[in-house]
């Protein structure tokens, strides 16, 4: 056989891959559709998007995940015990069965997508299916056991339980892998229902980091405990760990934005102003920043300055997006995923920092005359639970 | 713009891609008797190899660009082995590669000015910690994978001055071989800026195995190597002492230890062991291209630090989770195939060996010019096989040639390139 022979055949079966692999191409163009439309929030149409392309791809498992998030934009952010009970009252239970039929169709073909399984859990809680939901949860936590919020939303569903030791222990875990949780809407209802957990969760986290740096120093580590020390209001310890963290990794921005706030506590609002700037050059979809230094400028009286970077604050907190997102784009090929992935659909805010509010509050000082700053000036106050909680 | 262009080659006209090489088959005629060479059907073994395991895949629909990756450079290195394997198409197509490649490295050394700028701006000394973020020249591609792709550029770079070079009937070679050098030295310059220490050392390794071949293959003198070596290496540093100087960090990136680079040499010793445990629960045949994320996800501890794991940093180890044992087999094959190939074709002889007396003056002087091109067609193949060993040492600690369509394409085509040779086992 000669090369020449053995070429035209390569060329020939490499030609008749073609086939799925345009079919491939059209379906990844159809969820960049998808993303888009989604964005804009016309769900009709990214439905549609969607549809097609798992006509066109009908073993990709992510295109039901995201059929089953589209489907579930419709359901309230919530899980009212009255809808669990039998009611339809707020839930449309056909469509929350769709969902669950895609997510687990999705888990066929894939079954280590840790968020399906996560988001799986919260609609089968939504029916009443606990054990299932548990389950589920525990699954997501041992696929991905370093994302902070599936420990989160497994701790939620144990405290509207009243398994308060089992809840707690979750959200330590999570306060432990990111503990800028604390400045976010869950954690000042968490502490506001319960502040005893809310002391023993941060302090048990406190000590299980002590614990972990006193075996070597470890700037992510530092950076971490500087945190939950900054919180707790222990400022010498909080700088000493936050500044060698700083110097041994200075590229990563919460450090900055805690080292920012721990100089705005000190008085020294210019070196503030410094770190804040450095933690935006580092991430600039970060919202804290800009809001705090929308504060200091207002302060100041640098009003038009300021009013910018409360506006710039509220627009990142808007396109807030969750760690999952970023780790799908290297875990799957295919179109950068550009919108969030995590369900109840309000999850991602009520988890991460919310600065809205503050920021929200802030322009409606400057420009009074807008009602609409005013009212949306509890932004985060008014984030839903996913869950109803006891208050303790 | 180059990936675009490979985007449109490769995958929006892969139809036309697919006729060309059968064009291109049927129409050449100077291998047209020739049998494929071993490491032709081991190429081809790879292919099938990727295509069987892709219904073996734990998940497929993931596997399915990794497969497309490898098929459509399957085709590249039959493309190159027919169509590249005289010394001009060869020197053309390395100069392209090679113009391209400078061009990527001039977009990253501005990128990467700028975003020195920007971060001296607001008060960031330590420049070393960043190292990751200074330079994408591609859009798109993740820096690592984006400096594989410049570290594979650099043997085509090279490869004309060489050719150049060596053929010493071309007046006033040094010449055009000293301009000709200039898409290297710039390539040169954006590797030395990449602040990792393997692409910094893949580059002064390629330079010293490709001396070391043109001297173990009596294509220069000892003398001449070892001076030409010095020369190439000198050369190196002075691109580094110019990046250096406005740059000093360039200076303390391949030699110290600062605390990122301890961090990222403990996380990446983490990740293969984690690797390990992932590939020994699919030890036959894998976990599926690009996968190994998917199943490195679930072995990380909440306890360390090293962050989340998106690639095994380590080819060979990526090879054994997501190939199993049989791929890394068919791969070590691949390679252990590809030396006797580039070390046959080294000893073979590209054009006819008439013995002199027989010779006219005029049919003398021809002869003359051919063994000079075969000099320089022998020199520009040490390249190409040292610019497959820079990279392959790189990616003993980086997993990125199965990542990206061109990467892969690259390497296979330098694959073709260096073991070119009129023939082949027949």
């Amino acid at each position: 056989m000669s090369i020449r022979l053995v070429t035209i055949i390569v060329a020939g079966v490499v030609l008749a891959f073609q086939w799925p692999l345009f079919q491939a191409w059209r379906a990844a163009a159809k969820l960049t559709e998808f993303y888009r439309e989604m964005s804009s929030a016309r769900f009709g149409n990214a439905r549609e998007s969607i549809d097609e392309a798992i006509r066109l791809w009908p073993s990709n498992a992510r295109y039901y995940t995201w059929r089953a998030y589209c489907t579930s934009q419709s359901f309230l952010p919530q899980c009212p015990r009255k809808a669990r009970s039998g009611g339809t009252g707020t839930f449309d239970r056909n469509a929350i069965e769709d969902a669950i039929q895609d997510y687990r169709r999705s888990l066929d073909l894939n079954p280590r997508d840790a968020v399906a399984h996560h988001n799986l859990a919260w609609l089968e809680h939504v029916m009443g299916n606990d054990s299932e939901a548990e389950r589920d949860w525990r699954r997501a936590i041992e696929l991905d056991p370093a994302t902070a919020v599936f420990y989160l939303s497994y701790g939620m569903f144990l405290e509207e339980a009243g398994k308060l030791d089992e809840a707690w222990a979750q959200y330590e875990m999570a306060i432990a892998l990111t503990p800028s949780i604390l400045d976010s809407p869950f954690f000042v209802r968490f502490r506001s229902r319960s502040p005893q957990g809310s002391d023993s969760t941060v302090s048990h986290s406190i000590a299980a980091l002590e614990g972990r740096i006193a075996g070597g120093r470890d700037p992510i580590l530092e950076a971490r405990l500087g945190k939950l020390y900054l919180y707790i209001g222990k400022l010498d310890r909080a700088a000493e760990l936050l500044n060698d963290a700083g110097q041994q990794l200075p590229n990563l921005p919460l450090v900055w934005v805690n080292l920012g706030e721990l100089q705005a506590k000190q008085g020294h609002l210019q070196q503030a102003v410094d770190c804040y700037k450095k933690a935006i050059v580092l991430d600039a979809a970060l919202s804290d920043p800009y809001e705090r230094m929308g504060e200091i400028k207002f302060q100041n009286g640098e009003r038009r300055e300021a009013a910018d970077d409360f506006k710039l604050a509220v627009q990142r907190w808007q396109r807030a997006t969750p760690i999952t997102a970023a780790h799908n784009n290297r875990l799957y090929t295919g179109p950068r995923q550009l919108i969030d992935d995590l369900l109840p659909t309000t999850l991602v805010w009520y988890t991460t920092p919310c600065a809205a509010s503050e920021a929200w509050q802030g322009l409606a000082q400057l420009f009074p005359q807008n009602q609409d700053f005013d009212r949306r000036s509890r932004a985060c106050e008014q984030l839903p639970s996913p869950h109803e909680f006891r208050d303790f | 713009m180059f990936n675009n262009i490979v985007r449109v080659l490769f995958q929006k006209n892969f139809q036309a891609t697919a006729s060309m090489t059968t064009t291109a088959a049927l129409r050449i005629n100077g291998i047209r008797k020739e049998k494929p060479l071993t490491m032709d059907w081991m190429v081809i073994c790879i292919g099938a190899f990727e295509v069987f395991s892709l219904f073996l895949s734990k998940y497929r629909a993931n596997s399915l660009r990794g497969v497309e990756a490898v098929l459509i450079s399957v085709l590249a290195y039959f493309i190159a082995r027919f169509v590249l394997w005289k010394p001009s198409p060869a020197v053309w197509l390395a100069g392209s590669l090679g113009v391209a490649g400078m061009w990527f490295s001039f977009l990253g050394v501005v990128q990467f000015s700028g975003e020195v700028e920007r971060l001296k701006g607001t008060g960031f000394t330590d420049l070393l910690a960043f190292r990751s973020r200074l330079m994408y020249p591609i859009p798109g591609w993740l820096p690592g994978e984006c400096f594989t792709a410049l570290l594979l550029a650099l043997p085509f770079a090279c490869a004309p001055p060489i050719y150049i070079w060596r053929r010493e009937t071309i007046p006033h070679r040094r010449v055009y071989a000293a301009t000709a050098l200039l898409p290297a030295v710039l390539i040169c310059s954006a590797l030395c800026l990449s602040l990792s220490r393997a692409v910094f050392w893949g580059m002064v390794l390629f330079f010293v195995a490709c001396f070391a071949l043109m001297v173990g293959y009596r294509v220069v003198a000892l003398i001449r190597g070892r001076s030409l070596l010095v020369g190439a290496l000198l050369g190196s540093s002075m691109v580094l002492t110019c990046t250096g100087t406005f740059y000093p960090v360039v200076f303390r990136a391949y030699v110290g230890a600062k605390t990122s680079q301890v961090r990222s040499t403990k996380g990446r010793v983490d990740i293969w062991k984690r690797s390990v445990k992932a590939a020994k629960e699919n030890p036959i045949l894998g976990v599926g291209s690009s996968n190994a994320a998917l199943f490195l996800l679930s072995t990380s501890d909440p306890e360390e630090t090293s962050g989340f794991a998106s690639r095994p940093f380590s080819l060979p180890v990526q090879i054994l989770i997501e190939k199993g044992i049989v791929g890394l087999g068919i791969y070590v094959v691949f390679v252990l195939l590809f030396c006797i190939e580039f070390h046959r074709s080294m000893l073979s002889r590209q054009f006819p060996n008439i013995e002199s007396r027989h010779l006219s003056k005029r049919a003398m002087r021809e002869r003359e010019q051919l063994d000079a091109t075969q000099s320089a067609y022998k020199a520009m193949k040490c390249c190409f096989a040292a610019g497959l060993i820079a990279v392959l040492f790189r990616e003993l600690t980086y997993s990125s040639l199965f990542e990206h369509t061109v990467t892969m394409v690259l390497t296979l085509m330098l694959a073709a390139l260096a073991i070119a040779r009129k023939g082949g086992t027949a």
